[in-house]
């Protein structure tokens, strides 16, 4: 499989933060999560793609194009969703493709239309009297109506009702069927990385801690349930970082089966994207 | 470009209303003889036009616009470009606005023309100030935001119309006139380089930004 966006040892300095190098592919016809805290480096990745902030060092790729030198080339390529509405709220979805359609070669009049009619947003009504499902899903429509091969969503479910985030990700499930489609999609709602991603990326404090195949993390992850008095005995190789319940500790194991083999007779749980999210940040706090 | 213009000028439309209110105001105002003379109808159309276009950038700045325009395939150098053509074009609405005011008041309350050819220089001279504060404003507003930028627009204005004043006071009490035909190349080379050093400038400050 051939991917459409690669970051190569991408690397950023700030005075308060630093992105380490870091090595993501995303494969064509896959969806990528990016996972992590507030301030954990995922806005920074995005903004490394479209040279809104320079690289310090390393590469990014989309679609083989060097994110510094074809830029504008590689913007034409890709829909960008952001977490809120950042169009004028007087306007309206007709004056909007209007400005799109002469910024994009590709723009589909017709197409846009077509969306705006599948997800009943009206063309002529002030983006103001929108729900919050109605704005995601007009900049849906902008981002999918110029022949987009790569779809970046920054946080798209936040503040949506569960109804509205099945039929984003229905959108999303949909436009990944053509092969050479793909989706970045960096959100908090792990529930929704956990029905659609293919892979999944986490971030800690600017280091990728994975970024792997979904169904590898969800099989290796595990969490196990071990009582006060055993605690001391478990190897710290086998877990990630732990956290104090009443009755014990909780754990979180990177290699489930491995721990199983040492310590037969633990209880040992599925770990949910979330689970892994918030063990990891254990570690920030000290919990090991 | 066109995206970025058209976006403008979407701005502009959805202040219709507003700008058919403040054309009536000028049109009561004139019917009250409040604006006799054509320099008080000059300040408020220069004053007005400044407004307009910088209007824009408080509008961005509301929605975060800049945001989505880093995502779309628009060079930042582009993004400038339009904006100062933006500026040209209200320049040039203003232009005819101010044009016929004067030809409408100096029918209906025989405010003075003159010759032709000096009324057309004259006006031109006069309202090239809209380009020449824009061409002061824009990078400031690029650097500052519209927020802050404002603040420091007002203070410019006020300073720059407080020369004026001045200038045209020495120049009427010492009996100095200046040829019309003079006076609009002086202006429009001065305003001409401005803006070309303005566009430049803000340019520069736009790749400069990082987010």
């Amino acid at each position: 499989m051939k991917n459409s966006l690669i970051w190569h040892n991408a690397e950023k300095k700030f005075d308060t933060f630093y992105l380490h190098p870091t090595n993501i592919a995303v494969e064509q016809g896959s969806i990528m999560g990016l996972i992590g805290e507030n301030g954990s480096g995922k806005t920074t990745l995005i903004k490394l793609i479209f040279n809104l902030i320079a690289l310090d060092g390393g590469e990014i790729k989309v679609f083989d194009l060097d994110s510094r030198k074809q830029e504008l080339q590689i913007k034409q390529k890709i829909g960008f969703v952001p977490d809120n509405n950042l169009f004028y709220e007087k306007f309206t979805p007709k004056e909007i493709q209007k400005i799109l359609s002469k910024l994009y070669q590709n723009w589909q009049e017709n197409l846009f239309f077509a969306y705006l009619e599948k997800f009943e947003i009206p063309k002529a009504k002030n983006i103001e009297h929108f729900s919050m499902g109605m704005k995601k899903k007009l900049l849906i429509a902008a981002a999918l109506s110029h022949n987009a091969e790569l779809l970046i969503l920054d946080e798209p479910m936040n503040g949506l009702d569960p109804v509205a985030r099945g039929e984003i990700r229905d959108i999303l499930q949909t436009f990944i069927e053509e092969e050479h489609h793909s989706v970045l999609l960096s959100s908090h709602i792990t529930e929704d990385l956990e029905k659609i991603a293919d892979y999944v990326t986490l971030i800690e404090r600017g280091k990728v801690i994975f970024s792997q195949n979904k169904e590898t993390i969800l099989e290796n992850y595990g969490i196990a349930h071990i009582g006060k008095k055993d605690f001391s005995q478990i190897q710290p190789q086998y877990y990630v970082s732990f956290r104090k319940n009443p009755f014990g500790y909780d754990m979180l194991l990177k290699d489930k089966k491995a721990f199983l083999q040492k310590y037969s007779g633990a209880v040992v749980d599925n770990a949910h994207l979330e689970d892994i999210m918030l063990f990891y940040h254990e570690i920030k706090k000290g919990g090991m | 470009m066109a995206g970025m213009l058209w976006k403008d000028i979407f701005y502009m439309k959805k202040m219709k209303k507003t700008l058919i209110y403040i054309i009536l105001l000028f049109i009561m105002l004139s019917a009250a003889g409040i604006i006799d003379k054509q320099y008080t109808l000059f300040y408020l159309t220069i004053f007005f036009c400044i407004n307009l276009s910088t209007l824009p950038f408080s509008y961005d700045s509301y929605s975060h616009w800049s945001e989505y325009q880093y995502a779309l395939p628009v060079s930042k150098k582009t993004a400038v470009y339009s904006r100062y053509l933006f500026g040209l074009l209200i320049f040039g609405c203003c232009f005819v606005f101010q044009a016929l005011s004067a030809i409408i008041l100096s029918l209906f309350f025989q405010t003075e023309i003159g010759n032709t050819t000096d009324f057309i220089f004259i006006q031109f001279s006069i309202l090239l100030f809209v380009p020449l504060l824009q061409a002061i404003l824009f990078p400031i507003l690029y650097r500052f935001g519209s927020e802050k930028g404002r603040l420091y627009m007002v203070g410019i204005i006020i300073i720059l119309f407080g020369i004026a004043g001045f200038l045209s006071s020495i120049m009427e009490t010492e009996h100095f006139s200046i040829r019309p035909l003079s006076l609009f190349t002086t202006m429009f080379l001065l305003t001409a380089v401005l803006y070309a050093f303005s566009l430049f400038l803000s340019i520069k400050i736009e790749q400069k930004k990082q987010k």
